[in-house]
């Protein structure tokens, strides 16, 4: 029994020593994460923006009937019938769910603020964004410099995230309280936080800074990041520029066709498409274009939107409640994409290989594996560094020339903008770095180096810009963008579009079935969505 | 005063206690909170933003009613476990028993089969992604433009997309299987070959008759292991196919993050991740119960 | 399978035009070899290892002959597969010492660069936004300090469900593996919660499941430190400890019972039968759950990406991410990117061929004859 006890003892020293070692393993490396600096917390009353939730009317409905009763008046020889008027009031309250509206004050609170005491300690700023590679030596170098010269008492901390995982991460900041004061978030995807309350509006601080939007963006650009006419996010990019044709001049000149004219309607695409393939014993070794190939990848649903614009129609009515695609319009789209892929690429099958997520069809334009593609406006920063060579051209798409009323137009539902969500820390300090990033400086220092069209008309026209032989050509694209109805289901739609176009493409649909399908979903995501707010 | 009488049982079960108390505490701090987080959100309308409002048994009722993608990713999923599995295990053993030697060099080798496995995933997933490329890759390329030899389309073709990935997966992991094998021969006593040796065994014998009965208890393992990872396969069809084509990788963690980060339906995946987990528990208690008699442990008793 | 080395050689020097070439057969160079030299060695290498297994294939010449030829089939397969493991190294290694454009060659098929681009490698240390060093110093940081905890942790609560008996034992078990059964991607949401301490939110959400968490409340314990990196380590609760724990159970379940029913009849407490007898029978085991900690934090990247927003604190997987993007609006530059892969992955090669002697302490064990 003693020999035992003490031989626990013994034990117990040593699982405490064991875990003395692991609780000093665990201190070294706190203290290798950020000192908390020293903050004095203090009430003080602070001049504050709140937003409140107002519930906008109730309807009280009161409908008086009046009932008129007979009163039998029973006499001796005579039964005489008096009527008595009698008034019931009925009261009716009918509440009618009116919208809760957003109303964006600014009041006087006191509020716990962090007072640092002696020296004025900066306000950090945390900006979360997906852009920001190795090789961008312009945020440390210029942007940040630069904007703390005029704000010296704010310091921005540049956290970058991964683009994959870019809503998850936002997410889980917010849920757990603890998000950054600006991020850089999609404008299809503004709808969708907005709706929720996960982005915080930014009208008031519009208001306060005297920005007029329409005079400082693209008329296309900033209502994207509004929802109901709130506006949630300033818009970073000039996104219209997402469905750009790039042909391969050398190639043209190789089989005879002016290297200086792209094909602008359909009818010239399918020709020269046909033109520049090249077959070997009924294999092709060349592509002239895949028509269903867009943006990067296997984006089909991309394909469907990209070319309904230049086919002459629509997505959406302008308050987004419509589905306009279902139409004669819509159908030629998808009917004339199919054909394509059957007439130009001999069937699905052989370009489905290059829908991939890897870039595929991009390698097979460097390598002369293929004329012609739709890309935006990023690829020709990207197509500078990765194949110098390339001997290439910008312009619009291509429209249907058999609709008389199509013209060169291309769609814009989405793009990148900077928000701030909900649970920001610092709003006057975040807005102040938001603002530089979109209206201001940063915007051009940020968009001139990635050689990526700007937000702000003004900006294109820089310099900056100037030594990119083609920017000229591309900057004529710009104008031709119309904005598209963006609702917070986007996301959803944009993945049936895909699955629909995909299952057509292979065979298993026609194009009818698909067409059908597609504004049926999409009708059904648009009401249920309408119907719950 | 007497010390309590501890039976040699009682004490061995305090003992057990003590051993387990680590994890006991971990459990309850770490893991415990979250996943009854994720159960309760299971019964909830919950979008992350906003605080979640309670839809009793909503979400199951359409997950078992309505949603067909439910089905489908859920069939992906097991052909796609049934597929990776038994790879694992075979594959994973005889390189073991390859790799089991003193012949010199043979640690370069052991080295070389685990390299794939340490390679950092974002670096893995492009490299093998161009590998496997059907129209420009590698392996397109060595086998089909060079020699003629048909390659299968991986990733592009709706029944080649998830062996595409199952031996991407293999080709990624087999160095971990390898090694628990590894590990679990050293275990195998000398004496036990020998006795197989005095009695007549040739190696094919003494592999099946001993080896094979002593690292039950790592196929076990491995089998188990496979069964609960593959079931959550998620990277690569997300990094690579993104769950196309027409929807033959959508793999059922792919569909669950689809219905959190897409669509904002974040109870709607929870009540996923806890069918999920249900599916994955009863197959796992299922092993057990199947390997009391296959397995070979060490045991007094049971 | 040698035979696959050789033909591998002669694609990457001779290129496409190797299996072009007209034979006299009627089928070109490249269905010839094929057949005669891919498809001949494999038949070769399936017999030879027939020939190994079975007692009944006649043997000739000595044992020492036979043992050559026994050697000579194993090199060959290993040499083999090696061939089939390193294919994605391969262009690894080939892409990063390859120009920007040159990794984008396919026609005809760039295999090797054409001059190869030393200066990709040390132009990785020239970054101001990522310093290097400081990376490795943190990953090794985190790596080593959660290796001993995995292992430590693993070891002793695996023998607690190995080898002792108390009730509920197999219930905890399953409890045990339970949580490595809800996807990560679901988990990371409350468990981020737990770990910013604002509990009030879910309080506000949920009701009362999260009050006690309470426990959590002073904020900057967790907030970019590794601390939720390492933390659930030492209590066995963070992603893979489950994994560890059941792999030390049932390493623990085949050593042989005699062993510890010695060591209880000489009336040594339990806690001196793992430390003494249980422990140095288990090396194999330990490192093995050694060398999968560490490939699992080196190579953590979700977690680090979540927990740890601070660039100075970044891990390395982070900073490799940097190098690609999934959408390719932004820069894709191959060449860095996978010279970065080469540089992150030697070490744990290294530590690896270091570790793995402790696999081959009996040799003669092994089920085929070596």
């Amino acid at each position: 029994m003693r020999k035992d006890s003490r031989m626990t003892r013994r034990q117990l020293l040593r699982i405490a020593g064991g875990v003395g070692v692991s609780a000093a393993g665990v201190a070294a490396l706190a203290a290798c994460g950020e000192a908390e600096p020293q903050i004095v917390t203090k009430e003080v009353p602070v001049e504050k923006i709140v937003v409140k939730e107002v519930p906008v009317e109730t309807v009280v409905t009161k409908t008086e009937i009046k009932e008129v009763p007979v009163q039998t008046v029973v006499t001796q020889t005579e039964i005489k019938e008096v009527p008595v008027e009698r008034i019931v009031t009925q009261e009716k309250v009918v509440t009618k769910e009116v919208p809760v509206e957003r109303v964006v004050t600014r009041e006087v609170v006191k509020e716990v603020v962090k007072e640092v005491p002696a020296m004025r300690e900066k306000v950090k700023v945390r900006w979360q964004e997906v852009w920001a590679d190795a090789f961008q030596p312009t945020i440390e170098e210029k942007m940040i410099p630069g904007f703390e010269a005029q704000f010296p008492y704010i310091e921005i901390v540049n956290e970058r995230i991964e683009e994959a995982q870019m809503y998850e991460i936002y997410l889980t900041q917010i849920a757990g309280g603890d998000p950054p004061d600006v991020i850089q978030i999609q404008e299809s995807r503004v709808p969708q936080f907005a709706v929720r309350g996960g982005i915080i509006p930014l009208d008031a601080f519009i208001g306060k800074a005297g920005l007029n939007l329409s005079e400082i963006f693209y008329a296309g650009e900033w209502p994207k990041g509004s929802w109901l006419g709130v506006q949630y996010a300033l818009p970073l990019d000039n996104t219209g520029a997402w469905y750009l044709f790039w042909w391969n001049k050398d190639t043209f000149e190789e089989v005879g066709l002016d290297p200086d004219t792209p094909p602008t309607t359909w009818t010239e695409l399918e020709e020269m498409a046909l033109k520049t393939t090249v077959r070997e014993g009924g294999e092709i070794t060349r592509h002239g274009m895949f028509v269903p190939e867009m943006i990067k990848g296997a984006r089909t649903d991309a394909s469907f939107k990209g070319w309904q614009f230049p086919a002459g129609g629509h997505m959406f009515t302008e308050d987004a409640k419509q589905v306009l695609f279902d139409d004669a319009i819509g159908l030629r789209n998808v009917t004339w994409q199919l054909d394509m892929v059957e007439k130009l690429n001999d069937g699905w099958d052989n370009i489905q290989g290059y829908m991939d997520a890897v870039g595929a069809s991009r390698t097979a334009f460097y390598n002369d594996l293929l004329t012609m593609r739709v890309e935006g406006v990023w690829f020709l920063g990207v197509m500078r560094r990765d194949a110098p060579d390339i001997n290439a051209g910008v312009t619009h798409m291509p429209y249907d020339d058999t609709n008389p009323n199509a013209k060169p137009r291309s769609i814009s539902d989405d793009g990148w903008s900077y928000g701030m969500p909900k649970g920001a820390q610092n709003l006057e300090e975040g807005w102040e770095w938001l603002r530089y990033l979109t209206a201001d400086q940063g915007n051009l220092d940020f968009m001139g180096n990635l050689k990526r069209p700007s937000s702000v008309p003004k900006f294109n026209e820089d310099p900056l810009y100037q030594t990119e032989p083609l920017w000229n050509d591309l900057k004529s694209v710009l104008p031709l963008v119309e904005a598209s109805p963006i609702t917070p289901v986007n996301p959803d739609i944009d993945q049936l579009l895909k699955d629909e176009m995909e299952l057509m493409m292979a065979g298993k649909q026609s194009p009818e079935e698909t067409l059908a399908s597609m504004a049926g979903q999409t009708r059904e995501l648009l009401d249920e969505f309408f119907d719950s707010l | 005063m007497r010390a309590p009488r501890w039976t040699i049982g009682r004490r061995e079960a305090v003992w057990g206690f003590v051993f387990i108390s680590p994890w006991v505490l971990g459990f309850l701090i770490f893991s415990l909170g979250p996943m009854v987080a994720i159960i309760a959100w299971g019964f909830t309308e919950y979008d992350i933003l906003q605080a979640p409002k309670l839809a009793g048994l909503e979400n199951y009722i359409e997950i078992f009613t309505e949603d067909e993608k439910f089905l489908k990713s859920l069939a992906n999923t097991a052909i796609y476990v049934g597929l990776l599995v038994p790879c694992q295990v075979v594959i994973g053993f005889l390189l073991a028993v390859l790799v089991n030697t003193k012949l010199p060099m043979a640690a370069l080798f052991r080295a070389f089969y685990f390299l794939p496995t340490i390679m950092p995933l974002v670096v893995a997933s492009i490299v093998w992604a161009w590998v496997l490329q059907p129209e420009l890759g590698l392996l397109k390329f060595l086998l089909e433009d060079t020699m003629g030899i048909p390659t299968p389309r991986f990733m592009v073709d709706e029944y080649w997309s998830k062996p595409g990935i199952v031996i991407l997966t293999v080709w990624s992991s087999i160095g971990v299987q390898m090694i628990l094998f590894l590990a679990a021969l050293q275990a195998v006593p000398p004496h036990l070959y020998e006795a197989a040796e005095i009695d007549g065994a040739g190696p094919l014998r003494k592999l099946i008759h001993v080896t094979i009965p002593l690292v039950s208890p790592t196929i076990f393992l491995v089998i188990i292991i496979g069964i609960i990872n593959s079931f959550q396969v998620f990277t690569t069809a997300f990094v690579l196919t993104q769950g196309g084509p027409l929807d033959s990788t959508l793999f059922y963690v792919l569909y669950l993050w689809r219905k959190a980060f897409v669509s904002f339906e974040f109870g709607y995946a929870s009540a996923l991740a806890t069918i999920l987990f249900i599916i994955i528990m009863f197959l796992t208690a299922l092993s057990f119960w199947v390997s009391r008699r296959l397995v070979h442990y060490e045991q007094p008793e049971s | 399978m040698i035979a696959t080395i050789l033909w591998l050689g002669l694609v990457v020097f001779g290129g496409r035009s190797i299996g072009e070439q007209a034979t006299p057969f009627g089928v070109t160079s490249g269905e010839l070899l094929w057949t005669v030299v891919i498809a001949g060695n494999w038949v070769l290498d399936i017999s030879g290892v027939a020939w190994m297994l079975s007692p009944r294939i006649p043997r000739w010449g000595g044992p020492r002959l036979q043992r050559r030829l026994a050697a000579v089939i194993r090199y060959e397969l290993m040499i083999g597969i090696s061939v089939l493991a390193l294919i994605p190294i391969f262009w690894m290694v080939s892409t990063s010492l390859k120009t920007l454009p040159e990794t984008y060659e396919v026609e005809p098929y760039l295999l090797l660069p054409r001059e190869p681009q030393w200066g990709n490698y040390p132009f990785l240390f020239t970054f101001e936004r990522f310093n290097v060093l400081q990376l490795f110093k943190n990953t090794s940081l985190m790596t080593v300090v959660n290796l001993v905890a995995n292992v430590g942790i693993a070891a002793f609560v695996g023998y607690g469900f190995a080898r002792l008996r108390f009730p509920g034992r197999n219930l905890l078990f399953m409890l045990v593996l339970s949580s490595l059964m809800v996807p990560f991607i679901v988990r990371i949401i409350p468990l981020f919660v737990l770990f910013s301490g604002n509990t009030y939110i879910l309080q506000d959400q949920l009701g009362q499941v999260f009050s006690w968490t309470i426990f959590f409340e002073s904020r900057s314990w967790a907030q970019n430190t590794y601390l939720p990196l390492v933390v659930p380590e030492f209590f066995g609760a963070a992603g893979s400890s489950a994994l560890y724990i059941f792999i030390m159970r049932q390493y623990f379940l085949t050593i042989p019972h005699e062993l510890i029913e010695a060591g209880r009849v000489d009336g040594a407490s339990e806690f001196a039968i793992w430390r003494r007898i249980v422990l140095p029978q288990a090396t194999p085991a330990m490192v093995a759950v050694a060398i999968l900690s560490l490939q699992g934090s080196w190579g953590a990247f979700i977690e680090p990406l979540i927990f740890l927003r601070k660039v100075d604190l970044h891990t390395l997987s982070i900073w490799l991410s940097s190098f690609r993007s999934v959408q390719g609006e932004s820069a894709i530059q191959w060449q860095y990117g996978m010279a970065g892969g080469v540089l992150v992955t030697l070490p744990v090669f290294i530590l690896f061929l270091l570790f793995q002697r402790y696999f081959i302490a009996g040799i003669s064990l092994s089920g085929i004859k070596g």
